[in-house]
């Protein structure tokens, strides 16, 4: 039974275009209950048991050192947990006894034993225990496809094929056969997940967010194409559709080819003005490819992950060796590192547990870190002033919003400096020091801020949302969210001026700077640089290698002229049209 | 301080000739905001299954069951909080060693800050 045919729009986070059969991968965290059976030779089954468990023990030690080799090694530290529990002796001794005592098979014995360890575990007051009985669940379902032999059984495929699921963990990803894999479409993820780099470094079509019951319902037979620019995903499409998406995919192809072997090439205007390409990174994964597509720096490294998917705090010395790694990685090329953007509203419990009704609005960013948290604070920027010695490092404050918060953390770095030369251990003497424009008081102010910082960088996602006066996450008001209203346009500008009145760099590191439709007027107005998730650099190149400075000066002083969001975007995207219309093509 | 007792009961017991068969026992202390989470219990699991000792650790507060030292399923489901007190039980030829090793690493806080 295939499906009707059918479009979804998803999330696109690798480009290009996959045209093929499906591939499904099982969730391996999903425990099913198997078929009971009652067993006479329960000491053969025992034995079955048993190697059962160290086979999944060789497989989880191979796959360990895969991602090990691919990712980061904090990835591969996961398998640690999940290689002791595999022939852990309290769940063997229950599944023995299951087999022994009640005469299960091995299969029905393993479920048993696994799930009810994961209820006391699940059933527990500690949200990080809790937590834990997806481990449990995660390694029983592992022997288990191995007890019933399934684990190999849909990827030994002959031909290549799309791969869906609902999640792809890192070990999932790494599992899969390279060769046999056409593009992903998968449910839950972001631009920045493993699957997403992994896709995008393997060169492979990705989208994400596809709806949760999707999976289920497709089977081998049913064919998709993902559109790994826009996002879409087809599901059996006509002839027509699919000799059109043939042609687009090798007019794509042939583009992206270029534009990789324009890596190397200078970003600057036809009439010779530089705009320094930078990545925007969420951990150091990305590092490699950001080299790939020829990235001048990194404009923003993001440090929530430090404190993500763990129950402690990172700290001076484990951030420390991360902080010198990603400098020595990036060889004297700047890099900008945010110190830790969290509040209420997500992750590690550990920081911060008052919940607020609006932590957008709350106890956010940098005022988190001055006043509960300035322990946090201090330990990042102490392991940052001492790993600065080794490359070209730039710290940046987010959500910055009055000139005291400035004050405080440089006469706190001050402090810091003071103490390290006491305890004679080598640091930063000066810290260049910027802060993010992202609230409408810090843009406002910008004249004020300017003289303080060695840089500025707009971060249009939030400065969108808080002078709008918008939740990102509401659908009502998402007509809104647009980057290009006048009033942030205006903000920009301002920000941009005043920086340029002080001589201090200014950088746009949000959603706009990757958006070719935006570049032109991000030009016009005069910033020294755009930073992007990396894949977006070779586009943004492309575009900014074919504009003209005074075209691009013409484009931003209309747009500051006009009333709405829709006609100042029209003024910028005609001039891409013009300048650069194999981008618009795409 | 993490060592919330010395040594409050040392006992020995007389194996075979060959060995000193010993049951040694401590009382320490939980010392790390997140407890007895998965990777001390993982640290614990590599150390206790190094020595050739039977280790187990019961909650002082709520004696019940005892968790093994060499299975991380037992210890995480022992659910040591912060500040939590914990017996602990070493018996076997190197018991001695295995209970230096194991209070160090309480002692250590898990090896963490």
């Amino acid at each position: 039974m295939t499906l009707a045919s059918q479009t979804i729009q998803a999330i696109a986070v690798s480009p290009g275009i996959a045209i093929g059969r499906v591939m499904r991968v099982r969730p391996y965290n999903r425990l099913l209950e198997p078929e009971l059976q009652k067993i006479d030779d329960v000491e053969a089954e025992v034995r079955r048991y048993r190697a059962a468990v160290e086979a999944t023990r060789a497989e989880l030690t191979a796959l360990q050192e895969q991602v090990r080799s691919k990712l980061n090694s904090s990835d591969a530290d996961i398998f640690e947990a999940h290689l002791l529990l595999v022939d852990d002796r309290t769940l063997t001794a229950q599944v023995e006894k299951n087999i022994r005592d009640k005469h299960f098979n091995a299969e029905y014995a393993l479920f048993k034993a696994g799930e009810s360890f994961a209820r006391v575990l699940g059933g527990m007051q500690d949200e990080y225990l809790r937590e834990r009985a997806a481990d449990i669940r995660d390694v029983a379902a592992r022997i288990m496809g191995v007890l019933t032999n399934t684990v190999s059984g849909e990827i030994g495929l002959d031909d290549r094929r799309i791969i869906i699921a609902s999640t792809l963990s890192p070990s999932e990803t790494a599992q899969l056969d390279r060769r046999k894999v056409l593009g992903f479409a998968v449910e839950t993820g972001s631009a920045t997940s493993h699957t997403a780099i992994l896709a995008r470094s393997m060169q492979l079509p990705a989208v994400v967010g596809i709806p949760p019951e999707l999976p289920e319902k497709l089977s081998a037979d049913d064919k998709l194409i993902i559109d790994g620019y826009t996002g879409k995903l087809i599901i059996n499409p006509d002839a027509r559709t699919e000799e059109a998406y043939r042609l687009r995919a090798q007019a794509a192809g042939e583009l992206y080819s270029a534009l990789e072997r324009e890596n190397t090439l200078r970003s600057e205007t036809t009439d010779g003005f530089v705009v320094q390409l930078a990545a925007n990174l969420d951990s150091p994964d990305g590092i490699d490819e950001a080299k790939r597509n020829g990235a001048g720096g990194i404009g923003l490294f993001r440090t929530e992950y430090l404190f993500m998917n763990r129950g402690d705090l990172p700290g001076e010395e484990e951030q420390f060796e991360i902080y010198k790694q990603l400098l020595v990685a990036c060889d004297e090329q700047p890099v900008v590192v945010r110190t830790l953007d969290v509040g209420g509203d997500k992750f590690n419990t550990n920081i911060y547990r008052a919940s607020e009704q609006n932590p957008f609005l709350g106890l956010r960013g940098i005022r988190l870190c001055l006043h509960e948290r300035r322990d946090i604070l201090e330990t990042q920027l102490r392991a940052l002033l001492r790993a600065g010695v080794y490359g070209n490092l730039r710290v940046m404050l987010p959500m910055v919003s009055s000139i005291r918060e400035v004050i405080d953390v440089k006469s706190l770095i001050g402090n810091l400096q003071r103490k390290l030369e006491q305890e004679q251990r080598e640091f930063l003497s000066h810290l260049p020091l910027g802060v993010m424009i992202e609230t409408p008081a810090a843009a406002i102010l910008a004249e004020r801020f300017a003289p303080l910082v060695d840089f500025f960088s707009i971060g249009t996602n939030d400065l969108v949302q808080y002078t709008m006066a918008i939740d990102r996450g509401n659908d009502r008001v998402a007509y809104l969210y647009r980057p290009s209203h006048p009033a942030i346009l205006e903000l920009i500008r301002h920000t941009v001026e005043a920086a340029r009145a002080h001589n201090i760099f200014v950088s746009v590191c949000g959603q706009v700077a990757s958006d070719p439709a935006m570049v032109p007027l991000l030009v016009g107005f005069g910033v020294h640089e755009l930073s992007m998730p990396p894949a977006s650099i070779g586009v943004v190149r492309r575009v900014i290698r074919n504009l003209a400075m005074h075209e691009a000066e013409t484009v931003a002083r209309e747009a500051l002229r006009c009333s709405n969001a829709s006609d100042a975007l029209a003024i910028s995207e005609a001039l891409l049209r013009r300048s650069s219309p194999e981008i618009v093509n795409i | 301080m993490v060592l919330c007792g010395f040594f409050e009961c040392f006992e020995k017991i007389h194996g075979n000739a060959m060995t000193t068969e010993q049951l040694l026992q401590q009382t320490v202390s939980v010392c790390n905001p997140m407890g007895l989470h998965t990777r001390p219990a993982a640290e614990l699991v590599k150390i206790a299954s190094g020595f050739n000792a039977e280790i187990t650790l019961e909650k002082v507060e709520e004696p019940g069951e005892e968790a093994d030292c060499r299975s991380i399923l037992s210890l995480l489901m022992l659910a040591a909080a912060d500040g939590t007190r914990l017996k602990l039980r070493v018996s076997g030829a190197e018991a001695e060693q295995a209970m230096r090793a194991v209070t160090d690493f309480f002692e250590s806080r898990f090896g963490e800050e």
